[in-house]
């Protein structure tokens, strides 16, 4: 009995001793991990998205209604309901302030992801020409592919299309000049972007309803998200924020795109805050990493954004530096989150070739 | 009562061992306060936020710059210093003149330190982990490989986890130190040599942009990750190519490019900046796997021939109809450039001149394409890169390559989603022919020997759909909306991942591998039981007892050095691991050989009959004194040869399973056949419990006779994978995916056809030996009757009774 019993008991301490070299962290089947949280964070926002475009649709609404009261005579309009035009327009313009960056806010996880990435061509990142959907205007006529919702709002409630405003000079505030924004768009394009806006958002708020948030989903949107660093910085370099006039873009004119990247990245910081737990039972030190790397990103970026918020004016080199700076920090978060995906067995788009 | 509470200690001794082990097994989480990676952003951080000060004009931020020497000196330092003593006075330096150069707020000055301080800290990195991996320390090399530089992702390529999963598979045990070496060492270096090129790139740029303060650093980005590739602890391949000289003279060209640099000297900058080229031509750090160079020519060749394809859509008459394809054109031309660059120095060695004209061809053919020439421009450029390829390529290299058709099939498909978005349902549908045409070319047939249920899924996710998921060929024809066509390509996608693994090395069931392991090693062990049982059977006497000892010393000590023969085995394999599926199939060969050979051996009773013979001659030798060495001497040698020749075939019948499954499976199957044995052993020795000996080696010969037609069609398999033998497909055959995961069974002639004839070969030569033995029975009058050959026979004269 004796040398059986200390049979068994060497024989359990060559099962653990070569369970030790078992692999504590190679490839497994990714546990149910729950990411209704993420779900949850798209479908408020995309809520509160909606509430704010349908706020932007109304006073667009009230400003078609003044105009076509005057048969869009702009000049009649201007001289005979100044103050209620001033209000109607000042009323959209900060509605459209508010609106934007609550897109931005859930714009990592919209561009991302497949089942939701039709929306942010359209509402946020598409250039004329390839967007998917037309904008019918109250007069029957119909833009197709225009170019993203917001830039095409922005570019006509500040001016910067020339197109999309009536071609007379206004001064709301009477200082005697027509400052930046003291525009009076064109109403009928103003109502039809805003109909549009409304129906969009609308439409992604269904969409992000029933979407079901799946890992491969949260681990591809990452990863295609975060290298955008320079995109973002670089439409950042050339608009009037660090360009002043000599900027060649007409859009990110005012909302520094530097708020825009904050938001985008409390959008990962979502993402990643769902993937987390799972990611900890297999890499409890790069989930350590990622996670103080976009706290790392954020605060970096928010640094700036409050400098230039304060007034501070980077030069172009300087805002070329600091792009350089966030992009190879973005990158390095990127890599460590394929190596997750790689020790998860999550298969990425274009990886490792 | 002491002996009883003696048995209890020791009892408790081993259950506390059991709870050591277990301890053992737990990784530690955190071993240190500051992780490298932590303390090194924080450096990082500091010194950037002292630059942005100097930077806005107000007084440096000297603090910043102490904060990092402090950081450094106590996070960092001690390791580095006794990994790389160089590295980590280069990092003094470097972080001596950050502060001076804050103090005096010279910015220019404060970029170059910067960017020294941070290459200095990857290059320590790289040493420390390195020497980590080589002296057996995964978790430091774990928590160093953390800190950093990953290739900048694009369109074409996104880091992969090459070097954590090697280390993984290092601390599973699954890989030697050496391999893991290598692969941390290529995904290291080679990511290094990217962020070289990507810094020269930036400071060119940032050159042209009168940029001074980014051109300065990434020059010195560029100078600091030069010295990281040349140093020879780390690579030497640049010392190979250029020489001692070579390495000094071009890291004071780098030297000089960041003193052009700061002295904001354009024309000497461009001068410099043109020897720095000429330093790196032909210089890769991390050569390119023959596979990986295979399946880099694939991609060339493919994406070459398809910005034709995608160009001709694209312009009509000379003006563009279709933008997407244009893009597309550039997108395939861009991936046909880098996989040009990756074999440019390979290419270069075979034919310089068709190379250079190759390199001359793709720039042609991105001019052609912005300028929006007439297609048949473009089908003449890409007819000539066509041509030059099919004579620049080694022949090796233009053979079917499942691996880049893999890649170009995932970047065709990449097109659908973004055509579907714009409602272009024509071009998606283009983009799916396309890609299925390069399915049916060649992976599919593969797969319909190999893997015949994911042939059928791949091809219905192409077309109809499998009963699950609508087939892309019906959403698209139906507009589908995006989310729904994303979805099949999810589906399809998932199911060309599982082929490409499946292709790339299909593995066995790993608890196929363990059991097969455990047979075999059952099996030798029972034979092994018998044999000493046999040889200790007539030393029953008192008087002869005393010579069971060195018998069983023997035996033990053949034990050791079986353990010991599998170490210099194993080592052997691990060190010809880069021949990969074609070390397997040679290893599988000899596997095959011997157990086919031992089979025979088996039936024919040489086994039993020669062997056992001449072993109990040797005994009777030995114990008879006739032998010139010592009775003690001559036993332990008898049990050690008994034992020894069944731990050597052992070993090597597993090295097979090795290269299949990785040790920890083989090992977890070890342990059960040496349970099974030991229990076996128990029984024999210590109870003295007489086995029906026979009949349980016929029924474990059966198992190995399964073993045996296993590893033939997993070796069939591997010669299929690496062009060995050809791939027939069986048509009307269904053999199901898991039957080839644990059987080795596979729809195609070459490997049915095999696995008969190796099964032909046993059941013949066990039909051949009863023949043979039934003659010799009629011979002497046949006094062995069948029923007493079947009769348990008593284990401890097992030998006598087989005879």
């Amino acid at each position: 009995m004796r040398s059986i019993r200390a049979f068994i008991v060497w024989c359990v301490v060559l099962v653990i001793v070569g369970g030790t070299f078992y692999p504590l962290r190679t490839a497994q089947a990714a546990d149910d991990v729950d990411l209704s949280a993420i779900r949850l964070y798209v479908v408020n926002k995309a809520t509160d998205l909606k509430k704010g475009a349908v706020a932007l649709q109304n006073d667009s609404n009230t400003f078609y209604n003044m105009a076509q009261s005057v048969k869009f005579d702009y000049a009649v309009l201007w001289q005979s309901q100044k103050d209620n035009v001033v209000k109607s327009i000042q009323a959209i313009q900060k509605e459209w302030t508010t609106v934007s960056p609550l897109y931005e806010q859930m714009e990592g996880i919209v561009a991302g992801v497949p089942f939701l990435s039709k929306y942010d061509p359209i509402l946020d990142a598409g250039a004329k020409g390839d967007t998917n959907y037309n904008v019918l205007l109250p007069d029957g006529r119909s833009l197709e592919k225009p170019g993203n919702l917001f830039g095409l709002l922005e570019t006509s409630l500040w001016g910067t299309d020339k197109d999309f405003i009536a071609p007379i000079s206004v001064d709301f505030d009477g200082n005697g000049k027509q400052d930046f924004g003291e525009v009076m768009p064109d109403a009928i394009l103003l109502k039809g972007f805003a109909d549009a806006l409304s129906d969009q958002t609308g439409a992604l708020l269904g969409q992000a309803i029933v979407w079901e948030p799946s890992e491969s989903d949260v681990f591809t949107a990452l990863v295609i998200n975060v290298p955008t660093m320079a995109d973002f910085f670089n439409s950042w370099k050339t608009s009037r924020f660090v360009m002043g006039d000599k900027a060649t873009h007409n859009d990110f004119v005012v909302i520094s795109r530097l708020s825009d990247i904050n938001d985008n990245i409390g959008s990962w910081q979502v993402m990643w805050k769902g993937l987390s737990p799972l990611v900890e039972k297999v890499d409890a030190a790069r989930n350590g990493q990622i996670n103080a790397g976009l706290a790392d990103l954020k605060t970096y970026v928010d640094n700036l954004y409050s400098q230039e918020h304060g007034g501070k004016r980077f030069t172009p080199e300087q805002a070329d530096i600091f792009a350089s700076e966030a992009q190879n920090r973005a990158t390095t978060i990127v890599g460590q989150i394929t190596q997750v995906a790689a020790e998860l067995n999550i298969t990425l788009p274009n990886q490792n070739q | 009562m002491i002996h009883s509470i003696c048995r209890s200690i020791r009892f408790w001794l081993a259950a506390l061992l059991v709870m050591g082990a277990m301890i053992v097994g737990l990784r530690p989480v955190s071993a240190q306060a500051t992780e490298p990676w932590n303390a090194a952003d924080s450096v990082r951080r500091s010194l950037f936020t002292a630059e942005m000060s100097v930077l806005s004009g107000e007084s440096g931020d000297v603090s910043q710059v102490n904060a990092a020497i402090d950081m450094y000196t106590h996070a960092l330092k001690p390791q580095i210093s006794a990994a790389a003593p160089d590295v980590a006075q280069t990092l003094d330096d470097a972080l001596n003149a950050a502060l001076s150069t804050t103090q005096k707020g010279d910015a220019l000055g404060l970029a170059v330190a910067r960017s020294q301080v941070w290459t200095g800290l990857v290059h320590g990195s790289t040493r420390v982990i390195m020497q980590a991996i080589t002296s057996g320390d995964t978790t430091t090399a774990d928590q160093w490989l953390q800190l950093r530089d990953f290739r900048t992702s694009t369109k074409f390529s996104r880091p992969g986890g090459d070097s954590l999963l090697a280390l993984n598979a290092l601390i599973a045990g699954q890989a030697n130190a050496t391999d893991t070496l290598a692969t941390v060492r290529v995904d290291l270096l080679d990511t290094y040599q990217a962020k070289l090129n990507e810094a020269l790139v930036n400071a060119d740029n940032a050159q042209q942009q009168d940029f001074g303060q980014k051109q300065v650093e990434q020059s010195a980005l560029a100078a600091g990750y030069f010295d990281l590739l040349t140093d020879p602890k780390l690579s030497t391949a640049f010392l190979t190519l250029r020489g001692q000289n070579g390495i000094a003279a071009s890291q004071e060209t780098f030297k000089a490019l960041v003193t052009a640099a700061l002295n904001r000297d354009a024309a000497n900058y461009h001068t410099v900046r043109s020897q720095v080229d000429s330093a790196l031509k032909d210089f890769r750090v991390a050569p390119l796997s023959d596979a990986e160079q295979v399946r880099r020519a694939g991609q060339l060749a493919q994406f070459v021939a398809l910005v034709s394809v995608e160009y001709g859509r694209g312009v009509v008459n000379g003006k563009v109809i279709k933008d997407l394809e244009i893009q597309e054109a550039l997108t395939f031309r861009d991936g046909a450039n880098a996989a040009f660059s990756d074999l440019q120095t390979i290419l270069d060695v075979r034919d310089p001149v068709a190379t250079a004209r190759v390199a001359t061809l793709l720039s042609t053919l991105k001019t052609q394409i912005m300028a929006t020439v007439d297609p048949s421009v473009v089908d003449s450029t890409v007819n000539d890169i066509s041509k030059t390829l099919t004579t620049l390529y080694p022949a090796s290299w233009q053979t079917l390559n499942s691996g880049s058709d893999f890649d170009v099939i995932s970047s065709i498909l990449d097109q659908i989603e973004p055509a579907v978005k714009q409602g272009m349902y024509a071009q998606a549908e283009s983009a799916r022919l396309q890609a299925y045409a390069i399915l049916d070319s060649g992976i599919e047939q593969k797969l319909r020997g190999f893997a015949p249920d994911l042939a059928v899924r791949v091809e219905s996710l192409f077309w109809q759909g499998d009963g699950k998921q609508v087939g892309l060929s019906v959403l698209i024809a139906n507009n589908a909306s995006p989310a729904e066509i994303n979805a099949g390509l999810v589906a399809l996608r998932t199911a060309l991942t599982e082929s490409q693994t499946f292709l790339g090395g299909a593995k066995t069931a790993p608890l196929a591998v363990a059991g097969n392991a455990a047979v075999i090693v059952f099996r030798e062990g029972l034979e092994a039981v018998l044999i000493l049982a046999s040889l200790i059977a007539s030393m029953r006497t008192v008087e002869s007892k005393k010579f069971r000892r060195p018998v069983f010393f023997g035996a033990a000590l053949a034990l050791i050095v079986s353990g010991i023969t599998w170490w210099v085995a194993n080592s052997l394999l691990m060190s010809l691991i880069k021949y990969g599926e074609k070390l397997s199939v040679i290893v599988g060969l000899i596997a095959i050989g011997v157990l086919l050979l031992i089979t025979n051996w088996f039936f024919h009773k040489t086994y039993w009959v020669g062997w056992m013979a001449n072993f109990h001659k040797q005994k009777s030798r030995i114990l008879g004194g006739t032998l010139v060495l010592g009775p003690s001497v001559g036993l332990i040698l008898l049990g050690f040869t008994s034992i020894y020749r069944e731990g050597f075939e052992t070993v090597l019948f597993l090295q097979s399973l090795v290269l299949d499954s990785g040790i920890t499976t083989v090992l977890l199957g070890v342990i059960m056949g040496l349970v099974a044995t030991g229990i076996i052993g128990l029984i024999v020795f210590g109870l003295q419990v007489r086995l029906p000996a026979k009949q349980m080696l016929i029924v474990t010969g059966i198992f190995i006779g399964v073993v045996l037609l296993t590893m033939v069609g997993n070796t069939v398999h591997a010669a299929q994978s690496v062009g060995w033998l050809p791939i027939t497909p069986i048509a009307g055959l269904y053999i199901p995916y898991w039957m080839g995961q644990w059987f080795g069974l596979f729809t195609t002639w070459q490997s049915v056809v095999l696995q008969f004839i190796a099964a032909a070969f046993v059941i013949g030569s066990y039909v051949l030996a009863e023949r043979m033995n039934s003659q010799k029975r009629t011979q002497k009058g046949g006094k062995i009757t069948q029923d007493t050959a079947e009769r348990a026979p008593d284990t401890t004269t097992v030998a006598h009774h087989l005879q």
